[in-house]
């Protein structure tokens, strides 16, 4: 059980309250669940001091860290693949729970928005004691370091796709993985999310994307037996997901060429 | 602090990182439940937060201050329900309704937030919902159906069938008689009986599956402050019994005590403690020190068969009646440390060498059936261990009564618990009373004793009240689960598809007690073979011993398995013969007037007996399904990674026990000249107390409301053997309409004294009124005359319910499937069950069922499995890893349907629904994956990986 409620008026004081057994809070549902790592420790309440509002500018998207997935399923300023995204995740219930902060920072190794957002290459707003700083996400997912105040996505009208595969709709996935196009750059970002790697920025998937005709499933696959290693577990062995992970990489790439969306 | 509950601002108390389920349960919420230790994903705790929905496990209590918290408790109660909770009831969609409270306030919600909601958003809405009866199909219903009543009050149409035009309540849809309890929350199940002041039981388990305990320690534990008592292989009776509820004399060995010097497996009981609380009994468990000696678990069937394989039970032998001669050889090495096992008649085993059962036979000649064949084929399937997953764990609370135990149980069987209980405490069945309180989910694991012969051992020793219940991992670990099978169907038949030969051979795995080891695998064969007229069948069931966690009963009680291998045997049969397995069956299988001889050697552990087939839907069911789906039309997705496909079953269940099962009942006439009815059997939440006091209406001529139920009390109540095995319509049910006839007698004498007419001239009239030729006296002069001083007393009538006759429920089920040969997922996109129950006594209970069954075993064959490691440690014990279907994975196109028929021998011409509904989606999914792909799914479950293996698209 949690041990003891830390109350703060500000995220500043948030921030200065963070040490070694303390914790944040947000929705809750992933301090709070069966089995939490963060069981024994004192929380700090922030979730009604987070910004909640989802700001369409242009192209540029930006998601409050308060905001919770279901906000983020209802936004209409969200383009579809990342509202799915958030939508696959659990059921409404945890997703009227759920902050888009708190999914983020807790770098499940299950996160469709991690990897959506990745593939996005989503900005990260994050509260440091030297102040606010803007950090993309793949390097905050390896090194998570402050508050969350907010994720950008500078071009909301990139074409990007994403799989999901589990047995069952709520049960754990073998995969997740997403895949974007930045029109600008001209250039392929693809992230995946599998068990024991959490959700990883694939350099390597991006330069076979870069040819001109889009790899094969088994040649991705292949690739993968070298570059991206996920433990066997409930949800299938290391083969099984490095297979899928072929298979669903070339179904979004080429799901972005016919669709341009 | 303070909470603002229902509109109301409330001073509470909390600890720091309380969660709000916590408080509000104490505070009297009780319609705020847990199934899951804070997972997140039964929705049992589901509360609104500022009108939002939220899990209550998950949200810190000061969290919560300063914000609207709902609870289902401000909806409606039993006597005003709110819209939704009534089309919830109307629905029947309120069986166990563990957390029909939790899916009012989610049905409340989304009607205030979107009227007009579609099903899509329907399913959304509950999709953080679980539920194990009823296959969530009538959830959508009845939100529908409020939905049509929020805008048209009047709005009255019923989406469910109803039969029986010469029936007033039977085949009707009525309100199940603890509907209104249990959607408004009401105190219901085990855990709102638990009295203040009360200690808790909790279970030291074994970390090993197979190992000695060379030693136990449990001074400092016993030393702490609030500590009562402390069970171990050393203190607790030397009394050897089994865990499985069956009708004594059980067939099923009994080869534990309570506590054991061997653990075979992991989460064997090590040591209880009893003690003030939670944090103390914990603590406790902590110091206990154990010392092992850790044996090689063998977990599979294949090891544990093996010659010299290590014997999980190898302990001294003895039988009731029946012994072998050469038992003292057998039993002269055997470890003292291994305990004993005592039969009460041989079943076949040979525990030294790991067999806990075995049985074979056969009609005809089977190998002449074999030569005549034109076309041989022997397949194997192997099914998995997979868990019955009740929303309330299981759970008692036992407390002494001046001398007597009283246990408050979530049980299937209250009398076998009395007598079990009874024997593991060494005193007599008067001392013990079981109260069958609601519920949550059974399934068949509340078939088994796995906590009360402690917690009622743990209140007997300390005089004190005593509350059990087991987290989520132990339900994973020592809650009883369907047997592991392999098995092996041979079938011969000739060019034009006549069958020759069929010959079944089932390994299963009991794990590390006996619980049905028999009597389930024999199922897997009586419930299968007579589906199908053959003049030679054999069969061969062995049973292993093992490590693996706990086996007993579920729905379908082997059937499903059995099912699984000898309709799909029967398809590949089919292909095979390049003939449409529709067709094939259509030419073997059994019809009304068949006689079933292979029944006669498939008695549970007695001699038994060949039946007649007397009422049979198949011809319906099958022709029906088949037009549903459009059997035989080829359907193209229009993309060529995702191939569609359809597949059948034909299936059969029993209708209780014959020759085994009995079940009583009786009813009494009040004052008021209404009924109180006592009935043995126990309503796991199916309606069954609902059927009794229809059939008693029914016959004494009264509204429904007129008789009242208790059910399940082993002290007011008579004997019943219990819910399973299919019988709770059959036998409960028929005892109920028995006493109900009998007290009609009683009454037309009555009547007959009071008129002054020969009791054969007066009729019984609705409502409660006997007339006469000249005159007629209603139900409340009889009541008033007999209860009088010169009165004969209180009019009662008495009801046994037993027979030798079978009446087999029939079904067919169709489903097509879409399969994505790239990823190898398979969606379920349609799927129909047709089932013959004879007279749908609850139409729209029995739908439920059908749709619970069906769902589990979707579960079953494509999602769920309980995993293990090298040490035999299950590394997916909760809900979500272990891949339980929600709302979000129901076929697209899902429909339940009754084929009437009207059986002779059952009660208003009841048959049984419930365990009949698990058997169809296995072959029927397993067929229908082989039409889309070419593939045969020959093993639980038919995951996309196994299906990529299948195809040979990655490596077996
Ligand atoms: C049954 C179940 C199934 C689930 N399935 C999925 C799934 O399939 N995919 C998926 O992605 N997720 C899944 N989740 C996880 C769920 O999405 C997360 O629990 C949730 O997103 C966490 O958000 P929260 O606001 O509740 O975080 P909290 O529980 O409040 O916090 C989670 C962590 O994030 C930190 N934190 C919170 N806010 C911030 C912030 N603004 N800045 C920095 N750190 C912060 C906290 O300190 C904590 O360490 C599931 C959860 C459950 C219970
Ligand atoms: S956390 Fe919701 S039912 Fe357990």
């Amino acid at each position: 059980m949690i041990r003891e409620i830390i109350p703060v008026s500000s995220l500043e004081d948030a921030l200065d309250a963070i040490h070694d057994g303390t914790c944040l809070i947000a929705g809750g549902t992933e301090v709070n669940r069966l089995g939490s790592p963060r069981e024994n420790d004192a929380v700090i309440p922030i979730d009604r001091l987070l910004p909640r509002e989802i700001i369409r500018e242009g192209r540029r998207l930006t998601i409050g860290a308060g905001c919770t997935l279901q906000d983020l399923c209802d936004s209409t300023e969200a383009p579809v693949v990342i509202r799915s995204a958030a939508k696959r995740a659990a059921s409404r219930t945890l997703r009227t729970m759920a902050t888009v902060g708190g999914n983020i920072a807790s770098r499940r190794d299950d996160s469709y928005l991690n990897a959506v957002l990745t593939s996005y290459g989503a900005i990260l707003t994050v509260l440091k004691t030297e102040g606010a700083r803007r950090v993309e996400i793949e390097e905050y997912l390896l090194h998570p370091q402050g508050i969350i105040l907010e994720a950008t996505v500078s071009d909301v009208t990139m074409p990007a796709a994403f799989r999901r595969i589990s047995r069952s709709s709520q049960g754990p996935c073998a995969l997740v993985c997403a895949v974007g196009y930045d029109l600008a750059a001209q250039r392929w970002r693809a992230a995946a999310s599998a068990t024991s790697l959490g959700t990883q920025r694939l350099f390597w998937v991006e330069a076979l994307l870069q040819e001109p005709q889009i790899p094969e499933a088994e040649a991705i696959t292949r690739a993968a037996g070298g570059e991206w290693s996920p433990a066997p577990d409930v949800a299938g062995s290391r083969e099984y997901k490095q297979y899928l992970l072929g298979v669903c990489i070339r179904e979004c790439a080429e799901e972005i060429r016919r669709t341009g969306s | 602090m303070k909470l603002k509950i229902n509109g109301v601002e409330k001073e509470v108390q909390a600890y720091p990182g309380e969660v709000l389920q916590r408080v509000l349960q104490r505070e009297g919420y009780r319609s705020v439940r847990d199934s899951d230790d804070r997972e997140g994903f039964a929705g049992s705790d589901t509360v609104l937060l500022d009108g939002k929905p939220a899990y209550a496990n998950l949200v810190l209590a000061a969290q919560a201050e300063g914000r609207e918290i709902t609870t289902a408790e401000s909806l409606g109660n039993p006597r005003k329900l709110s819209v939704v909770q009534q089309a919830m009831v109307d629905s029947g969609v309120v069986q166990s309704g563990y957390n029909a409270p939790a899916a009012a306030l989610l049905i409340t919600e989304l009607l205030h937030r979107r009227p007009g909601a579609s099903r899509e958003e329907i399913i959304d809405a509950l999709s953080g919902l679980l539920s194990r009866a009823t296959g969530y199909m009538q959830y959508i219903q009845a939100a529908e159906l409020a939905q049509a009543r929020l805008q048209d009050p009047s709005y009255t149409v019923s989406a469910t069938e109803e039969f029986c035009d010469d029936l007033v309540h039977v085949g009707k849809v009525r309100e199940k008689v603890d509907a209104r309890k249990l959607v408004t929350g009401q105190r219901a199940f085990v855990e709102d009986m638990v009295e203040p002041g009360s200690c808790v039981l909790r279970m030291l388990r074994s970390p090993h599956a197979h190992a000695y305990i060379t030693d136990i320690d449990t001074g400092a534990a016993e030393a702490l402050p609030g500590v009562y008592l402390v069970i171990t292989w050393e203190n607790c009776p030397d009394i050897y019994y089994g865990q499985a509820g069956q009708g004594f004399p059980e067939p099923s060995p009994y080869d534990r005590r309570m506590f054991n010097r061997k653990l075979r497996h992991v989460g064997d009981r090590v040591a209880a403690v009893v003690a003030e609380n939670e944090e103390i009994a914990d603590k406790a468990i902590q110091l206990i020190r154990v010392s092992y000696e850790v044996l090689p678990p063998v977990m599979t069937i294949d090891e544990a068969l093996k010659p010299g394989a290590p014997a999980v039970q190898g302990g001294e032998v003895t039988y009731v009646s029946g012994a072998p001669e050469d038992l003292d050889a057998y039993n002269r090495d055997s470890d003292p440390r291994e305990g004993k096992i005592i039969y009460q008649f041989p079943i076949g085993a040979d525990p030294k060498r790991n067999i806990a059962a075995s049985v074979s036979g056969s009609v005809g000649d089977i190998e002449a059936g074999f030569a005549e064949a034109d076309t041989v084929i022997e397949r194997e399937y192997v099914t998995s261990q997979v868990q019955c997953t009740p929303l309330e764990p299981h759970v008692v609370y036992a407390k002494m009564v001046d001398d007597k135990v009283v246990i408050h149980a979530s049980t299937q069987v209250p009398f076998h618990l009395r007598r079990i209980v009874a024997k593991a405490l060494g005193i007599s069945e008067n001392r013990v009373r079981v109260i069958k309180e609601r519920i949550g989910g059974g399934y068949g694991s509340k078939q088994d004793i796995l906590l009360e012969d402690v917690a009622a051992y743990a209140a007997y020793t300390t005089g004190r009240g005593v509350y059990f219940r087991f987290s989520r991992v132990d339900e994973f670990t020592a809650n009883s689960t369907r047997h592991p099978m392999k098995i092996s169907v041979k079938l011969g038949a000739t060019t034009e598809g006549k069958l020759t030969a069929v010959q079944m051979r089932v390994r299963a795995n009991t794990g590390p007690f006996g619980n049905h080891c028999l009597t389930v695998p024999m199922n897997a064969c009586s419930k299968s073979l007579p589906l199908v007229e053959c003049p030679h069948m054999s069969f061969e069931v062995v049973t292993c011993y093992s490590n693996i966690p706990p086996t007993g009963a579920y729905q379908g009680y082997g059937a499903p398995k059995g099912s699984y291998a000898m309709m799909t045997a029967l398809a590949e049969l089919a292909v095979e013969l390049g003939m449409d397995p529709l067709e094939l069956v259509q030419r073997n299988r059994i019809r009304k007037g068949s006689v079933l001889e292979i029944l006669k050697c498939l008695g549970e552990g007695r001699e038994g007996a060949a039946a007649t087939v007397e009422s049979c839907g198949l011809d319906e069911a099958l022709a029906q399904g088949a037009e549903l789906i459009d059997w035989g039309r080829k359907e193209e997705s229009g993309d060529p990674d995702i191939r569609i496909g359809k597949g059948f079953a034909m299936v059969q269940q029993g209708s209780g026990l014959p020759g085994l099962d009995q079940s009583c009942a009786d009813i009494h006439m009040l004052g008021d000249g209404s009924f109180m009815l006592h009935s043995g059997g126990a309503d796991l939440g199916t309606g069954l107390d609902t059927v009794s006091v229809k059939f008693a209406a029914e016959v004494l001529c009264v509204d429904m409301d007129q008789v009242s139920v208790i059910s399940g009390d082993t002290d007011i109540t008579p004997f019943d053997t219990g819910a399973y095995a299919s019988s709770g319509t059959y036998f409960s049910g028929g005892a109920a309409m028995l006493a109900a006839r009998d007290l009609k007698e009683k009454i037309l004498e009555a009547a007959s004294r009071m008129l002054g007419e020969p009791a054969s001239s007066l009729e019984l009239r609705r409502p409660g009124t006997i007339a006469g030729k000249t005159s007629s006296v209603s139900f409340l002069d009889i009541a008033r005359f007999t209860q009088s001083g010169t009165g004969s007393g209180e009019l009662a009538g008495y009801g046994c319910f037993t027979t030798e006759h079978s009446s087999f429920p029939y079904g067919a089920h169709f489903c097509q499937v879409a399969v994505n040969v790239k990823t190898g997922e398979v969606a379920v996109q349609k799927y129909y069950a047709l089932q013959d129950c004879g007279t749908p006594v609850n139409p729209d209970l029995a739908l439920g069922q059908i749709y619970g069954g069906v769902l589990k075993t979707i579960g079953h064959s494509l999602y769920e499995e309980m995993c293990f490691n090298e040490e035999g440690r299950c590394i997916n014990p909760t809900l979500r890893d272990y891949g339980v279907p929600m709302i979000t994975d129901l076929p697209q196109d899902f429909r339940a349907k009754l084929v009437f028929t009207d059986d002779p021998h059952g009660p208003f011409g009841a048959k049984s629904v419930a365990e009949i509904s698990c058997n169809g989606a296995s072959p029927a999914i397993a067929q229908a994956i082989h039409d889309a792909a070419g593939v045969w799914m020959r093993r639980w479950p038919f995951t996309p990986e196994q299906v990529l293996k299948a195809l040979g698209k990655i490596s077996q």
